[in-house]
């Protein structure tokens, strides 16, 4: 019973003990990060474990990632791509969806790829998702279009039009 | 489910080996998943579900949903784990109906109950004092861009387009980062936790409506741990007299 107690109080002393200590570790890390423009010394993954200020970083543009794929006999002339839903690979919220396309992976994934590669690996997936459910309009390239464009109050794109929106394509994977 | 956790799917695993399950596994391990969750909430045996629980979420959250680095995953991951050495079933759970538990056994310890009340005291504590260090939230810049932003639903952008005054919006961001910055000390003290309770959750709700994310209603659910559990009890009572008369 005494040792069952003890070994109790040992684990929850451990569990508080990381908790507590975590939380009083990260938060002044955090802080002074943001305060002296420096990037957190803690890797995002940690340091979010506290949940770091969200819309910290602040815009008037608004921005958008869409999916284009390059049909067979097509050349790289973007205007010949075809735009894929969004919504049938990574169904969310819009806010999170751009999250999910940017794909800020934090620290590298299980195979130690840089974010670079995490982008090839889901243009790879796409392409094969694709593929998969349309198989009589196959796509054998996967590009981002990434659009920004002045925020209006009217409506999410309601400024795309605006002469100051910038795009641009960013080609995830290679050939197939 | 295709779509996210399966080999057709569009997924990225973190520590996880690279491999996600065919379609049909992929559903049967979510139905597996949800009925997990509708045990864990009716409170079977929780000693049992609570760590599958915990294990779903951290499979699904690790082969595809940590992708978009959105923090409040965190929190689920984090909770969930506390919970798992909880005895969540003692009372008011359908174990407690099929094995009533003596008087003694209802009492349980409070233990991990206080570390998610502390983690969530740091976490407002920490997210006040983040935005009381970024310029654009003390200029009060950063809520008229939110709600017209890309996570902004139509009733974000409703607000959004009513043209207030720059002092406005300077106001109100103050005020959310004075609320961050207090809440803790106010639901820690007695006397004016259920005004931190409300404000709080009415903070929450405002996110998920204007912003669409859902997700940090968690917290208001978290309120509970800082009652003491004599008031709970009798609040419940009280609550489901009324309902019952």
């Amino acid at each position: 019973m005494r040792f069952k107690l003890r070994g109790l109080l040992a684990f929850q002393s451990l569990l508080a003990l990381l908790v507590v200590g975590s939380d009083l570790l990260l938060v002044p890390t955090q802080v002074w990060s943001a305060l002296a423009r420096v990037p957190s010394p803690l890797p995002r993954e940690v340091g979010s474990l506290v949940c770091f200020g969200l819309f910290s970083n602040n815009s008037s543009n608004n921005m958008e990632f869409t999916l284009w794929g390059r049909p067979l006999g097509t050349g790289t002339n973007f205007s010949e791509w075809r735009q894929l839903p969004s919504d049938e690979f990574f169904p969310f919220s819009r806010g999170l969806q751009y999250n999910m396309m940017r794909a800020e992976v934090w620290g590298v994934n299980s195979s130690g790829q840089n974010q670079s590669e995490v982008h090839q690996a889901l243009g790879n997936r796409v392409r094969h998702r694709h593929n998969v459910l349309h198989p009589d309009a196959p796509v054998t390239q996967i590009a981002y279009r990434h659009m920004a464009w002045p925020a209006r109050a009217v409506g999410f794109h309601a400024g795309t039009n605006s002469p100051d929106a910038v795009v641009r394509y960013f080609v995830l994977t290679d050939v197939q | 489910m295709d779509a996210l956790f399966s080999s057709i799917g569009v997924y990225n695993p973190t520590v996880l080996p690279d491999i996600a399950p065919g379609p049909g596994w992929a559903r049967v391990l979510y139905a597996v998943f949800l009925a997990v969750h509708v045990l864990f909430i009716l409170g079977v045996f929780t000693r049992v579900i609570t760590p599958l629980v915990w294990a779903g979420y951290v499979y699904h959250w690790l082969l595809q949903l940590r992708t978009g680095g959105a923090a409040f995953d965190n929190l689920n991951v984090f909770f969930l784990f506390l919970v798992c050495f909880s005895d969540l079933d003692r009372v008011w759970s359908i174990t407690a109906l099929l094995r009533p538990s003596s008087a003694a056994r209802r009492k349980v310890s409070q233990f991990s109950a206080r570390l998610i009340a502390i983690h969530i005291s740091f976490f407002y504590f920490g997210t006040g004092l983040y935005k009381l260090m970024m310029p654009d939230w003390r200029e009060g810049l950063v809520l008229p861009s939110a709600l017209i932003g890309r996570w902004a639903t139509p009733a974000g952008y409703w607000i959004g387009g009513f043209s207030m005054p720059p002092g406005v919006y300077a106001i109100a961001s103050w005020a959310v980062i004075i609320m961050e910055i207090s809440l803790p000390l106010f639901l820690w003290t007695r006397r004016y936790r259920l005004a931190a309770c409300v404000v709080g959750s009415a903070f929450h709700i405002g996110i998920a409506v204007t912003l669409g994310i859902p997700d940090f209603l968690t917290c208001i659910a978290a309120y509970a741990l800082f009652w003491e559990p004599a008031v709970l009890k009798n609040g419940m009572q009280r609550l489901i007299g009324t309902w019952r008369t």
